[in-house]
């Protein structure tokens, strides 16, 4: 019972989840259907990590106060939403989301959407997410899942080259994502494979619903559930695929890609081959300056697998794995995909969805015991985004910042992490950091 | 002295529970903090590197089947308990959300009857988003429960002063009001470490910015530790400034002594006020309020208007452009506020910051002090732009002030 009242380092629930995808959609408004708190400090949070689009926009608070408690806020609700829409223009998704306290009151969301859809010309979508269900990717996922449900899947189908990446997570519009979605439109497009829409992407809403022309969809984790409810849904093949981070994972996405949009086996090999080929002189240099390189990650499962497996690639030790999610189904989803990237961490110590004081723990044990600051630290590099992190983890480490959320560290160059550009770009930055921490 | 109740303010509302978990996020001290809500409400609480061991929060992490079969008391007992054991600290503060307020659970009634030890000083706070509290609101209770977690006995040093909501003056004070054999024991900033703000509970009397903001501060302060308590304006210009030391000295029977003490300094603000006003005075001057939602005490003490004296003494004529709604009620509480703050000066109302740039393009202003954060919008008007929080304080602020001010307006 003691841990329940410790929080923990991913503590982000669906709401904030929501919130990110609707700033992953230019054209979404995120109604907050919630206290006055929820608003700020989610965009807060957002701003600071994303400094390419802003994210107080996004976000437009229902102005509940205790009169509107007790007059009926599922009115004001209708009223807000309308008249955002109206004053701001060119709206092309609200997202309702609402907070514990006000699904507690029993306001009626779902009885008031008719009249707000008369009042507006663009669709309005419920999501609830209480503060306390789910985390960050439930509810980001939640939100894809609304939205794709959104677009007309009876016509005719794409090209099953055609595909549509679902579950992408677009945190922010930086040169990290938009690297990202470029180097996996080149690997796919030298497959003979078009990515029809990134979901999400940047996309604004009106692209996104163009999705029915793909005759394919690719899975990414983020997207929990079986391939077959989402074949049922869309009517489109579906195949869920490896989180394209690190040498085998981004092979095995290609293999699964083309395997699900009918590409022959041997045009991947060829592919695979010549990528490879081209980047080992450099992979090779990488595993030189980092060879016998302890390192920790703190990322969310599929990621966490992915930078593991890479860390192996290069040749570096991995010994500490956090699990930043309470869905993407922790220790073993982790070494489930990282067995299946051809990676291993059997020294690795995965601790899911930890708190600060169990990495604290964890990093003390790896020192020997020993918890100051001077003996030798636990690893040299820890990959994780920025957290406050106790002086027993981060003293002596240097720090290569990844994952939500990024505030110190922003992307105006090209900065990929998936793909075989992205295995490039993160041992530039794993050999950056080394060299910051030997300086 | 009895608490004067919530500050005249035309801040953004907000969330009692993010804000306190905000301000106390950066005040070193052996306390800790339990979150009675769901476990979003805590999510911020990690986020900020530059936070005081956040290891020092907990959260009764309420989930729906213990809000619905009313567990969140025993969950908030069980969290206090454990944040006792884990971080053995001096204090805890105790601070509901909204969830907690929607199911009636008193955080204070919960603390009050739980057997705590005694040596342990445990405040609680309702603070839920559905009041709408205004920032000023929020800093009030913040330094309230800061000093309500002060140790009860403090033994009291004559000629002593505890100074709160003053912005640091590079020591001027100290040394003036040394010369008049005043020393200052407490000068607590909103940041500073628990043991600044007990020292408070020692001094023979207090003087804050704002007795509304601080009210219930000064109402601890009065009546737990008898300390008197008095309001005056920050030294924010010469003449402010001398009142201030004067105000201070008073307490004391000292105002002389203060005098013939700061008499050389005030000498030479007084004249480069002068100088300042023959070559600018009659300038218009626009005052932005309301635009950032930052807890930062400039925006808050005396409604955010603390600095419009010091520019009406270098003759430059004021304007003030209020950010936020402009409906009826807003105005009645902008003419209350300047009737509270005994200001008569025009004002327009803002609905956005967009409209800011409008405003100073067609206003005829020679330059604009609004947050930096509007350097965009300002840009856009070709108005010079004096950051919200520049104006330093004391004698020595005031001249630095008018040189600075002259080379912009030159």
């Amino acid at each position: 019972m003691a841990r329940d009242f410790d929080i923990p380092l991913g503590n982000h629930r669906a709401i904030f989840g929501a919130f990110l995808a609707a700033h992953a959609i230019p054209d979404a408004l995120d109604l907050m259907f919630t206290g006055v708190g929820c608003k700020p400090k989610s965009q807060r949070q957002l701003a600071v990590h994303d400094r390419f689009r802003d994210a107080g926009n996004k976000l437009a608070w229902a102005d509940v106060g205790d009169v509107q408690l007790i007059s009926g806020p599922a009115e004001r609700l209708r009223n807000t939403t309308v008249e955002t829409v109206r004053r701001r223009g060119n709206v092309g998704l609200v997202l309702v989301t609402t907070s514990a306290a006000m699904e507690l009151t029993g306001a009626d969301v779902e009885a008031v959407l008719p009249a707000i859809r008369r009042d507006i010309d663009c669709p309005v979508v419920h999501l609830p997410t209480a503060g306390w269900d789910g985390d960050l990717y439930r509810g980001y996922a939640s939100a894809v899942r609304a939205v794709l449900g959104l677009a007309r899947w009876k016509g005719p189908r794409g090209d099953r080259r055609s595909v549509n990446l679902l579950g992408y997570l677009f945190d922010r519009y930086e040169n990290d994502h938009r690297a990202n979605l470029g180097e996996l439109r080149r690997l796919l497009g030298a497959l003979g494979i078009t990515v029809n829409v990134g979901f999400l992407s940047g996309a604004p809403f009106a692209e996104l619903m163009r999705a029915p022309a793909a005759g394919t969809n690719l899975l990414l984790p983020y997207l929990a559930g079986e391939p077959e409810s989402f074949r049922a849904a869309t009517r489109r093949n579906t195949a869920r695929c490896a989180l394209p981070v690190g040498l085998g994972a981004t092979t095995r996405f290609l293999e699964e890609a083309a395997r699900a949009a009918g590409v022959p086996r041997r045009t991947v090999q060829a592919l695979v081959a010549a990528e490879r080929e081209r980047f080992e002189p450099l992979l090779r240099m990488a595993r030189e300056g980092l060879a016998g390189v302890r390192a920790a990650v703190l990322a969310d499962t599929p990621l966490a697998a992915g930078l593991v497996a890479l860390l192996g690639e290069l040749g570096v030790k991995p010994v500490l794995a956090g699990l930043l999610d309470r869905t993407l189904g922790g220790a073993e989803a982790f070494r489930s995909a990282l067995a299946a990237s051809g990676g291993a961490a059997d020294d690795c110590v995965v601790l899911p969805d930890p708190t600060a004081d169990e990495v604290e723990a964890a990093c003390v044990q790896l020192r020997g015991g020993r918890r100051r600051a001077d003996s030798s630290p636990p690893f040299e590099l820890l990959i994780s985004p920025d957290l406050w992190l106790p002086p027993a983890v981060v003293d002596g480490v240097a720090r290569v910042e990844l994952g939500f959320p990024s505030n110190r560290r922003h992307a105006l160059a090209a900065s990929p992490f998936m793909g075989f550009a992205g295995v490039v770009s993160l041992a530039q930055r794993l050999l950056d950091g080394l060299a910051s921490r030997n300086a | 002295m009895t608490h004067a109740g919530p500050p005249p303010d035309l801040s953004q509302p907000c969330c009692a529970l993010e804000g306190l978990t905000q301000l106390l996020s950066f005040v070193p001290g052996n306390f800790a903090v339990v979150l009675h809500s769901e476990p979003d409400c805590a999510n911020l609480v990690l986020r900020d590197a530059r936070a005081v061991d956040p290891r020092r929060f907990f959260c009764s992490n309420l989930g729906e089947a213990q809000a619905i079969a009313g567990r969140g008391r025993a969950r908030l007992a069980a969290a206090v308990r454990h944040a006792i054991a884990r971080r053995r600290p001096e204090a805890v503060f105790v601070v509901g959300g909204c969830v907690a307020g929607l199911i009636g659970d008193d955080a204070g009634e919960i603390v009050a009857s739980l057997r705590l030890p005694h040596r342990i000083r445990v405040v609680a706070v309702d603070g839920g988003a559905f009041a709408m509290h205004g920032q000023a609101a929020i800093v009030d209770r913040f330094t309230g429960i800061l000093l309500d977690a002060a140790p009860l006995r403090a033994r009291k040093t004559p000629r002593t002063i505890g100074l709160v909501g003053f912005p640091p003056d590079d020591g001027e004070a100290k040394r003036l009001l040394g010369r008049a054999g005043i020393a200052v024991r407490a000068w607590p900033r909103l940041d500073s470490a628990q043991a600044e703000w007990n020292a408070l509970a020692g001094v023979a009397r207090a003087v804050v910015s704002d007795v509304r903001l601080f009210g219930r501060l000064a109402k601890t302060l009065g009546e737990r530790h008898r300390v008197p308590v008095a309001g005056l304006a920050p030294p924010l210009g010469a003449a402010a400034t001398e009142c201030w030391l004067i105000g201070i000295a008073a307490g004391f029977g000292l105002e002389r002594r203060i005098a013939a003490a700061c008499a050389p300094e005030s000498s030479a603000a007084r004249r480069a006020v002068a100088a300042f006003r023959r070559r600018h005075g009659g300038k218009k001057l626009a005052v932005h309020v309301g635009g950032r939602k930052d807890f930062a005490l400039h925006t808050l003490v005396r409604g955010g208007l603390a600095a419009v004296p010091a520019f009406a003494e270098l003759g430059l004529r004021v304007e003030l452009l209020f950010q936020g709604a402009v409906e009826e009620a807003q105005q009645r509480r902008i003419e209350a506020v300047l009737a509270h703050h005994r200001l008569e000066l025009p004002y327009r109302c803002l609905p956005d910051r967009l409209s800011l740039t409008r405003a100073l393009r067609h206003g005829g202003f020679a330059a604009v002090y609004c947050s930096d954060s509007l350097r965009e919008e300002v840009g856009s008007a070709g108005v010079p732009l004096v950051p919200v929080g520049s104006l330093r304080p004391g004698f020595a602020g005031s001249v630095a002030g008018c040189a600075r001010l002259d080379a912009l307006l030159r």
